[in-house]
């Protein structure tokens, strides 16, 4: 026997190294793939929340309802679902390389396909209508949500930038003034003199509105320039919910 | 022995340590070697660097996958465990050898286009010391393509890379070379 080989084979003997199992590799491969196909699952998610939350964003093509570029993209895009979208796929495709065989595939392709497979199951998900259903059981369960993820609420709920929205109380039309409780249940003055009042705004006790107005004097009157219904591009469903 | 796969030798291995000493043989000069083209390191440095290699390879030989070649998968734990050394002695001395090999020099230099007829022991050694001066992937496809011969598919098993990268690293790291040498060769 060779030097080389004596001492090998006397070391291991010595401090009694045992070959690791072969379940154990077989389990972390397995255990990669699995976290790899979970993040490409989370992945498609995350897209058809970003297409639901696009296709029922105001301010997507209404650039005027925001006061500078920031604000608009702010507002209309769902800055956190994509970078936790784009987090996910980047994870997926970390996990992928690390599995027994992944090295044989280019870096790029792989991406690529995992945001295809994503971006695929994505549709899937908002055409069903899932994407909305899940967005609105994480607006009920996740604190902060609508803070951070869904932003559409907190657009309107800015008064001194001269957003509000919420549901009409009562209505005075000789004095042209009604009560709104706001989207956070605070109780609101509107005055609606001149106002332009889209179509389809009915101004019945219970409706839901938009307001595009300004705050009067810090308080809790605001003069109504412009009344939207709450309705459109996905708003009633999320006010059911 | 002599007449079984490595896969039946890992097989009797994993029955009988004993039987091991056919795998290091069989490996060890090989190995040795590769060791020393990466390190620049002497003869005891390099062993004791192989039997770290034996023993990690010895506890992981059940993640062999008789699929692939076997001296690719031992020649990926010895790469690993060479870039290992590197990492924790940054500051090593980067001695060329002084005897390389003559064969691979005539078709390296043939290969990557170099005009020199007649190769001597110091321009071998100008090679070898331009090879260590390219970065790290260039440095560790050359010297599995031309010091170790290893084919593209190989070197993608070792170095866990896709083969087109494999392919594209080379080309690239032979002109880098060549430019290395060129420069050499004026100064």
């Amino acid at each position: 026997m060779g030097k080389i080989s004596k001492n090998v084979i006397e070391k291991i003997k010595k401090k009694e190294i045992k070959p690791i199992p072969k379940w154990q590799f077989l389990l972390k491969d397995s255990f990669l793939r699995i976290l790899s196909v979970v993040n490409i699952v989370f992945g498609s998610i995350g897209f058809g929340i970003i297409i639901y939350l696009l296709k029922n964003n105001d301010m997507i093509l209404d650039v005027k309802l925001a006061n500078n570029i920031f604000e608009w993209i702010v507002f209309a895009f769902p800055i956190v679902w994509i970078l936790l979208t784009l987090f996910f796929l980047f994870v997926s495709f970390y996990y992928f390389k690390n599995t027994e065989e992944g090295y044989r595939f280019n870096a790029t392709r792989i991406l690529l396909l995992s945001t295809v497979i994503s971006v695929l199951f994505g549709f899937i998900l908002y055409s069903s209508g899932l994407a909305e259903g899940l967005n609105n059981i994480f607006r009920r369960n996740i604190p902060y949500y609508e803070h951070t993820m869904d932003r559409r609420n907190a657009m309107w709920s800015r008064p001194n930038a001269g957003f509000l929205a919420g549901s009409i109380v009562s209505i005075n039309s000789e004095e042209k003034i009604f009560v709104l409780k706001d989207l956070s249940g605070k109780v609101w003055e509107i005055g609606y003199e001149g106002t332009v009042v889209k179509g389809r705004v009915l101004l019945d006790i219970g409706e839901y509105v938009k307001i595009l107005g300004k705050r009067k004097d810090d308080g809790n009157i605001f003069i109504a320039e412009e009344i939207r219904p709450w309705m459109g591009r996905g708003m009633r469903r999320m006010q059911e919910n | 022995m002599k007449e079984k796969t490595d896969w039946q030798v890992v097989q009797a291995t994993l029955d009988n340590i004993d039987n091991y000493k056919y795998i290091v043989e069989g490996y060890e000069q090989k190995l040795l070697a590769y060791i020393k083209r990466m390190l620049y390191i002497n003869n005891q440095d390099a062993e004791d660097i192989l039997q770290e290699v034996f023993i990690k390879a010895y506890r992981n030989l059940n993640s062999y996958n008789p699929k692939y070649k076997f001296s690719n998968w031992i020649y990926r734990i010895t790469h690993n465990e060479a870039v290992n050394f590197l990492r924790k002695n940054k500051n090593l001395r980067k001695n060329i050898p002084n005897n390389p090999n003559s064969d691979i020099f005539e078709t390296l230099s043939s290969d990557i286009d170099i005009e020199k007829e007649n190769i001597d022991d110091s321009q071998k050694k100008e090679v070898l010391s331009a090879i260590s001066k390219l970065d790290k992937k260039y440095k560790d496809v050359l010297i599995l393509k031309y010091l170790e011969e290893k084919d593209y598919n190989e070197i993608s098993e070792i170095l866990h890379i896709p083969s087109g990268t494999v392919g594209s690293l080379i080309s690239r790291g032979k002109i880098k070379l060549k430019n290395l040498l060129e420069k050499h060769g004026k100064d």
